[in-house]
């Protein structure tokens, strides 16, 4: 890429800024030319599998779940939506998500040095490269592409909320916006050494905050805003094919193991730990929620297991860097239980029509461990103690952030392309009307 | 009504069928021989609340007549909910 397309896309970017100019401030720590031999080859190997397995997790993971729970009219058009996500977020990452949230910049936002990853190096003649001050045994390609990951699955995770009735011209422009405002300076603010929330003590090991509070809060706007589904409510949805939903959340369960103990950044203790709770974590909530649904229903269910699987996952999330075994098997079984009612008691009470339950698992599941983590951190295990006061204020900051700037683009694509496809168009399901597909 | 709903309503009409009563019909000829669609539809009348209620909106635009409206799928002809619905009308959990 030329000089001159960077300054075009600098100039562009500075004069759409929300933020204050002081914001643009450089700090001095940051990304940096290093020898080949600070690079540990196990690290290394450890966060490129990582990265694998988080990618994993939205294609095809979270694609399928989400599939499975559909009805057969919007089948495809569901799956679609996290893949074209995969390749949307991808670009926006390399051109400035990736200099923005994750170079120090100021206390809200990072600053532009990796403008479409400018800066970034691998020197084969001289075995230089280039590392992340965040990860700094592993080359910064593979550090951009693990936080990738993680930028793909959040805003793909939202579109559960919105399932079988957005148009999907304005799921692509949210979604752009979405990363843009939302995404990357929350990833700033919590886990880039200079942001704020950062600063402030609070602890979120691999996104309960940055990821799920934040996708789920986005989730419910979502929900609010494109109204409920023509006959929520009076008829039942009667999901496509749990089996492809068993093999998402399967598929979600196993690329947790990248998502939280990639996270350490390292192939070290840490990352052991957090590979041990988030298994005890997940399982704890699934039995968890299947013994609720049991004692509530007469009968436990698939879609039941797999969603106290994921409820547990998203839980430990924020603690897995952080928690003992006993503090895992707390905070699994406490998501079960709360995310049970979070789908179910919480989701009737409020009236919306979140399709999947992004709401009720991701940001109840994502607010039981953050605040969680606040009580069972061991400094024993991540160098630090928890605060449950410090995390939930965290929690609510990023809720209300992504909620209220969610908003302001759903509002703003309302008055210009339109959130809903019509009624005859959702009639016939998005899979026909929107893509000219159908499932056989 | 397009062709692409036309063709969305006779598949619909199709799975139904085939569901309810275990008969095969044929879509395509379904869209293109008048006499079959009667034939079908009188089928379907004879079948489910489902099948029911898709023949007549396939029969509705056969005749160029609006659609009616749906009745909520999930409900029997005495108003309570089948065994398999009830349990997704508020949602998947």
């Amino acid at each position: 890429m030329t000089e001159s397309l960077r300054a075009v896309l600098k100039c562009l970017l500075f004069s759409a800024a929300l933020l204050p100019a002081t914001v643009l401030a450089q700090a001095p720590a940051g990304p940096m030319l290093v020898p080949g031999a600070n690079i540990s080859a196990g690290d290394t190997a450890w966060m490129l599998m990582a990265t694998v397995l988080v990618l994993l997790m939205t294609i095809p993971g979270l694609a399928l779940f989400y599939a499975g729970m559909v009805r057969k009219k919007n089948v495809l058009s569901t799956a679609l939506q996290s893949f074209a996500i995969c390749g949307l977020v991808t670009l926006i990452w390399v051109v400035v998500g990736y200099s923005l949230a994750f170079t120090p910049g100021s206390q809200f936002l990072g600053g532009f040095d990796r403008l479409l990853l400018d800066g970034l190096a691998y020197i084969k003649a001289t075995g230089e490269l280039t590392v992340s001050h965040l990860a700094p045994t592993i080359p910064e390609s593979v550090y951009v592409m693990f936080q990738l990951s993680f930028a793909i699955i959040t805003p793909a995770l939202i579109t559960g909320a919105f399932a079988e009735r957005m148009k999907f011209k304005s799921m692509l422009l949210f979604m752009v916006f979405w990363t843009l405002f939302v995404y990357v300076p929350v990833a700033h603010w919590v886990w880039e050494p200079t942001g704020w929330l950062a600063k402030l003590g609070v602890l979120d090991f691999a996104g309960g905050t940055v990821v799920h509070i934040n996708a789920g809060a986005a989730g419910l706007v979502c929900a609010f805003m494109l109204g409920a589904r023509s006959g929520y409510g009076r008829e039942a949805f009667i999901p496509y094919n749990l089996t492809f939903t068993l093999i998402g959340a399967s598929l979600l369960w196993v690329g947790w193991f990248g998502f939280n103990a990639g996270s350490a950044a390292a192939a070290d203790g840490r990352a052991g730990m957090a590979m041990l709770v988030t298994q005890i974590g997940a399982a704890a909530a699934s039995m968890t929620w299947l013994a609720v649904e049991w004692l509530r229903r007469g009968k436990g269910s698939l879609l039941g297991a797999c969603s106290g699987a994921v409820a547990g996952l998203v839980a430990i999330t924020p603690a897995s860097g952080f928690v003992d075994v006993p503090g895992a098997l707390a905070i699994g079984a406490a998501a079960g239980a709360l995310c049970y009612w979070g789908a179910t008691g919480l989701k009737w009470a409020m009236g919306a029509d979140d399709t999947l339950d992004v709401f009720g698992i991701h940001a109840v599941g994502g607010l039981t461990g953050a605040v969680l983590t606040g009580v069972f951190a061991d400094a024993a295990i991540g160098g630090v103690s928890g605060n449950a006061l410090t995390q939930a204020l965290g929690a609510l900051v990023v809720l209300l952030y992504s909620a209220l700037v969610s908003f302001v683009i759903l509002l703003a694509l309302k008055f210009t392309v339109g959130l809903r496809v019509s009624r005859d168009d959702e009639e016939i399901g998005l899979d026909l009307s929107q893509h000219g597909e159908a499932v056989e | 009504m397009s062709e692409s709903e036309r063709f969305a309503l006779a598949a619909r009409l199709y799975s139904a069928l085939k569901r309810s009563s275990g008969r095969v019909i044929d879509v395509l000829w379904l869209l293109q021989n008048e006499v079959y669609a009667q034939e079908v539809i009188r089928l379907a009348r004879a079948a489910d609340a489902e099948c029911n209620e898709l023949a007549a909106r396939f029969e509705a635009q056969l005749r160029g007549l609006p659609a009616p409206k749906p009745t909520p799928a999930a409900h029997t002809s005495t108003g309570a909910f089948t065994a398999t619905g009830a349990h997704y009308v508020r949602g998947l959990r």
